[in-house]
């Protein structure tokens, strides 16, 4: 049943990539932008002005950057993806969960045009070869599918019983971006606040982003089980509340 | 005969939040002034309906402004699930709904790539949608604007495309909410022939009007609607003649209680 709806899926991402970059002139180019005025910002700061003695730091952020974005970008603007096709879920049947999913896919496209152009150069600028373990990153990214897949099962549904959601998206994003090792290494932190940034679940697929792709270590059998049961929960979770709730969607989105 | 849709004692109910107090601030006023206080009514927009379809059938339904018709049709499309009873439908049928034409269109893609989008909404594959793509283009008359954004289309030939969207899908099963001939004299007649050839292919219709001329034209069958109760099921004469009697009712009887069945708050 849901097979059927792939090509929906598909076109309806294209549809969000086509009217984001066209009438632009350097087009998907500009998912570039992003990631570069951060790297930039970031860059500066923690190498001028508050130094954080991370060697090669422009490519651990990138690292961590480009997919702390991946993830915040999708679960904001998952928040409004059934409510803003309430017309269509009036007036046609299709699977409803097409429409998260929209949004996790055109996400991940944007994700993809800046990590294959961004990360080869960062390679090459600090004159790092990457072998084959560096594919190692793919398994990890298929969790955060999993984590984010489930986070906008669930928020897409909640949004439609209360409209608050969407600003306390924005808001929590904003604070868990500091809580998430982006821009700093865990293992400089101690006590308390380092146990606190090891509840959330970011950090260890973060770690494992950094593991594999900036220090270019295999990560260890162990080191999975956290983020799979994360991502288990998450997406079992979201799952769950989206089809509980999803009846409710040609009516009150 | 086997069934291709049928409706085994379905119901829905609707809620309607008068005052819908979301916000604290409405909340917090609604403490102290009743008329600010959210209610909650429920309002059963479709009651205990059951009936079948047959293949090659086309019924017609009719009714009052918000006696539950177009609430009925979005039932057996399976857009809204039912608050009791069940609606089947065959399995693998092509059922396509009308509820509105050009529905998830987007005015800054061409026609083409509104095509595929639309065709993919009712679940068909892109190879089968290349293969509509001659027929949509042939019978909307629109060759040559096919690669041109659908912003600088007439209201009119976005119509036809829908329309011509639709038929090319091969429904089975067909539900339509005023929609069976769109365009100019010319085009309407042109949906009139597609329609008729519907009919020799087997196809289905479930279609809600108020037009009362083309049900006695296309329509075998007629189901007249009143209050979410089906009050007339069967030859359209007869349907005819109660609907009538119901409208006359409607005038000369006490003022119209608030329906609001269709269930549409936009």
């Amino acid at each position: 049943m849901t097979l059927r709806y792939g090509p929906l899926w598909l076109n309806l991402v294209r549809k969000d990539l086509r009217l984001k970059y066209q009438g632009s002139w350097i087009g998907v180019a500009w998912s570039l932008v992003n990631p570069l005025v951060l790297l930039a910002v970031y860059g500066l700061t923690f190498t001028y002005i508050i130094p954080l003695a991370i060697p090669r730091f422009v490519l651990f952020l990138l690292v961590g950057l480009v997919h702390w974005n991946l993830f915040a970008q999708t679960a904001v603007a998952s928040a409004g993806s059934i409510v803003d096709n309430a017309s269509l879920l009036r007036k046609v049947r299709f699977p409803a969960e097409v429409l998260p999913l929209a949004t996790v896919g055109f996400y991940l496209a944007q994700y993809a045009c800046a990590l294959v152009v961004l990360l080869p150069a960062a390679y090459l600028g600090y004159g790092v070869r990457p072998g084959w373990g560096t594919l190692g990153f793919l398994p990890l990214l298929g969790l955060q599918v999993a984590y984010m897949s489930g986070i906008a099962f669930f928020l897409s549904a909640a949004t439609v019983r209360s409209r608050d959601v969407r600003h306390f998206v924005e808001v929590a994003v904003l604070v868990l971006f500091w809580l998430t090792p982006v821009i700093y290494e865990v293992r400089t932190l101690g006590g308390d606040i380092r146990r606190l940034i090891a509840l959330n679940p970011l950090t260890p697929l973060m770690l494992g982003y950094q593991a594999v792709l900036f220090r270019g270590e295999s990560l260890p059998a162990h080191s999975w089980v956290a983020p799979a049961a994360w991502a288990a929960l998450l997406l079992g979770g979201g799952w769950a509340y989206f089809r509980r709730q999803r009846w409710r969607f040609p009516e009150d989105a | 005969m086997a069934s291709e849709l049928a409706l085994e004692g379905v119901s829905k109910d609707f809620v309607l939040r008068h005052n819908r107090a979301d916000a604290l601030k409405l909340r917090f006023v609604g403490l102290f002034n009743p008329a600010y206080r959210e209610r909650l009514e429920v309002l059963p927009a479709v009651r205990d309906v059951t009936f079948e379809l047959a293949r090659g059938e086309w019924v017609g339904i009719v009714g009052r402004n918000g006696s539950g018709k177009s609430t009925l049709l979005r039932l057996m499309a399976g857009i809204l699930a039912p608050t009791r009873g069940r609606v089947r439908v065959r399995r693998e049928a092509r059922l396509v709904s009308l509820i509105e034409l050009g529905v998830g269109f987007q005015p800054e893609l061409t026609a083409v790539e509104n095509v595929f989008l639309q065709a993919s909404l009712f679940g068909i594959d892109s190879a089968r949608t290349r293969r509509m793509l001659p027929r949509v283009a042939e019978f909307s008359e629109l060759g040559s604007f096919m690669d041109v954004p659908l912003k600088s289309f007439s209201s009119g030939m976005s119509m036809r495309l829908a329309f011509s969207v639709a038929m090319a899908m091969d429904p089975e099963v067909l539900l339509l909410d005023e929609v069976l001939a769109v365009g100019d004299v010319a085009f309407q007649q042109k949906c009139m022939e597609r329609t008729e050839r519907l009919r020799q292919d087997g196809c289905t219709v479930a279609l809600v009007t108020h037009d009362l001329a083309l049900v006695e034209r296309v329509c075998a069958r007629l189901i007249v609607m009143d209050g979410g109760r089906v009050v007339h099921d069967g030859d359209v004469r007869g349907g005819l003649a109660r609907y009538q009697a119901l409208l006359s009712g409607h005038a000369a009887g006490a003022p119209p209680e608030l329906r609001l069945a269709s269930g549409s708050r936009a």
